[in-house]
């Protein structure tokens, strides 16, 4: 009876579904006429993390994998109308496209990388940190592409459809924040009370955050971004005045076609992982 | 952070395929709920179409992205009320008197009579309810994930649920009796 149920319920909404893509695009077409939202609204929600994760499940597994981490801290600034954040988000979303390649320099960090493409959401992690051996992620959306590299195995693992979904927020979140500029706007819509500091160093613009005690511990953050393309080149994270986290970016070269581009042996064995029953599912766990 | 909050943050980076991602996970329910307060398809989709604009141009005041689909289905039911209001339905609630709003394209677009019959009854549910099975058999959604939707707990959404599916069986056998 439930199954029956179950069943016409999803049958008398059907028809519902049959013009989503027309729909969707209408809809797309008419939010380039829009503005999002009333900036000058505050959101008062949680404080966005730089710390961007992505689940990345396969099957009965699911791995939970670091892919970056620019941290998230306090700075100062004064309340901005709405006129004025509304031009400010638009002078500082980055127009870079391309490849962005994010290196972890600190001794504890060291050999975790990854690599963006803007232009069609690919992601690579290369992660050794806390593992014995090398796991590396391969994610393309373009190509329903998403590898996982298992080192002490020397197995690539195919894996489930990946929603583009997930490209799309990431990339999103990069193309925002990888000028000092974007990233303290978007600090500065959860706390406007931070202080920032800007000087130059060995020619690149130097922005120091200091404000924020996160667990107790004062912290800071220090970026330095070209002053032409203002892209950023590096950030380093301090807490009680001790570096705990640095990053190296850089753009462009070298451009990734594959998982075996940044080093995975051509060797591995392939094989297939179990499908996960529902992708969004998979990617909730 | 949940899928949803990261779509949502995109889309107030300026990313509108973050938004398209929305709008593919939910159009769905959200026409669902517009045809149980239309029962016209054709309106449901033009409602539907309104209700993400609505949610487009609003995003920055909603205070927790995570809420994103509870938030949505709120604007669905405002927006659905205040068409029926506009449109001579003057109740006060979302569950009354669905049968005098205007029916350009009643249910019978389904094709189906069977189905307009169940649809009879899922209009008859407390709004809770037929929410709780929407997102249930449209969306799919993980109990977690639906419980946030309706604003309850896991439990509480399977309570619901269960309450409403008895309800729907209940109607069902009545409608056999006869």
């Amino acid at each position: 009876m439930s199954e029956e149920l179950e069943k016409k319920i999803k049958q008398l909404y059907e028809p519902l579904r049959r013009r989503h893509e027309a729909l969707r695009e209408d809809l797309v077409g008419a939010l380039s006429k829009e503005a999002v939202g009333d900036l000058a609204m505050k959101p008062k929600g949680r404080v966005p993390m730089r710390i961007i994760k992505i689940a990345c499940a396969s099957g009965a597994v699911a791995a939970a994998v670091i892919v970056a981490a620019l941290v998230a801290f306090h700075a100062s600034a004064p309340k901005v109308s709405a006129a004025e954040a509304m031009q400010v988000a638009a002078e500082t979303s980055s127009r870079y496209d391309g490849w962005i390649h994010v290196r972890a320099v600190h001794p504890d960090d060291d050999k975790d990388t990854l690599h963006v493409n803007l232009a069609d959401g690919t992601v690579v992690l290369d992660n050794t940190r806390g593992r014995p051996s090398r796991l590396t992620v391969y994610l393309c959306p373009k190509d329903s592409v998403f590898l996982e590299y298992h080192g002490e195995t020397n197995t690539i693992t195919r894996n489930g459809p990946l929603g583009a979904d997930h490209a799309a927020g990431l990339t999103a979140i990069f193309r925002e924040q990888m000028t000092p500029e974007g990233m303290l706007n978007a600090l500065r819509r959860d706390d406007p009370n931070l202080a920032v500091t800007q000087t130059t160093q060995d020619n690149l613009d130097r922005f120091e955050v200091s404000g924020l005690t996160k667990g107790g511990q004062h912290t800071k953050l220090i970026l330095l971004a070209d002053p032409k393309t203002r892209l950023i080149q590096a950030l380093s994270v301090f807490r009680d005045d001790k570096e705990v986290e640095a990053y190296e970016l850089t753009y462009g070269d070298p451009v990734i076609k594959s998982i075996y581009d940044v080093g995975v042996p051509r060797d591995a064995k392939v094989v297939e992982g179990p499908l996960p029953s529902a992708p969004a599912g998979s990617l909730q766990r | 952070m949940t899928d949803d909050e990261v779509l949502v943050r995109s889309t107030l980076a300026g990313d509108r395929r973050a938004f398209a991602c929305l709008y593919d996970r939910y159009a769905q329910l959200v026409r669902a709920i517009c045809y149980d307060m239309t029962s016209d398809i054709d309106r449901s989709e033009d409602l539907c179409q309104d209700v993400f604009l609505q949610a487009y141009r609003n995003l920055r005041q909603l205070r927790d992205s995570a809420r994103f689909a509870s938030w949505l289905t709120g604007i669905a039911r405002l927006t659905c009320r205040n068409w029926r209001r506009r449109h001579g339905c003057l109740d006060k609630a979302a569950d009354v008197d669905l049968q005098a709003i205007p029916q350009a394209n009643p249910t019978q677009e389904v094709g189906d009579d069977e189905l307009a019959v169940l649809h009879g009854w899922l209009r008859q549910l407390p709004e809770k309810e037929r929410l709780a099975i929407q997102v249930r058999y449209l969306l799919e959604a993980p109990p977690d994930k639906a419980g946030a939707i309706l604003r309850l707990s896991r439990a509480g959404f399977y309570r619901v649920l269960d309450r409403a599916m008895k309800r729907l069986r209940r109607l069902a056998k009545m409608h056999e009796a006869r």
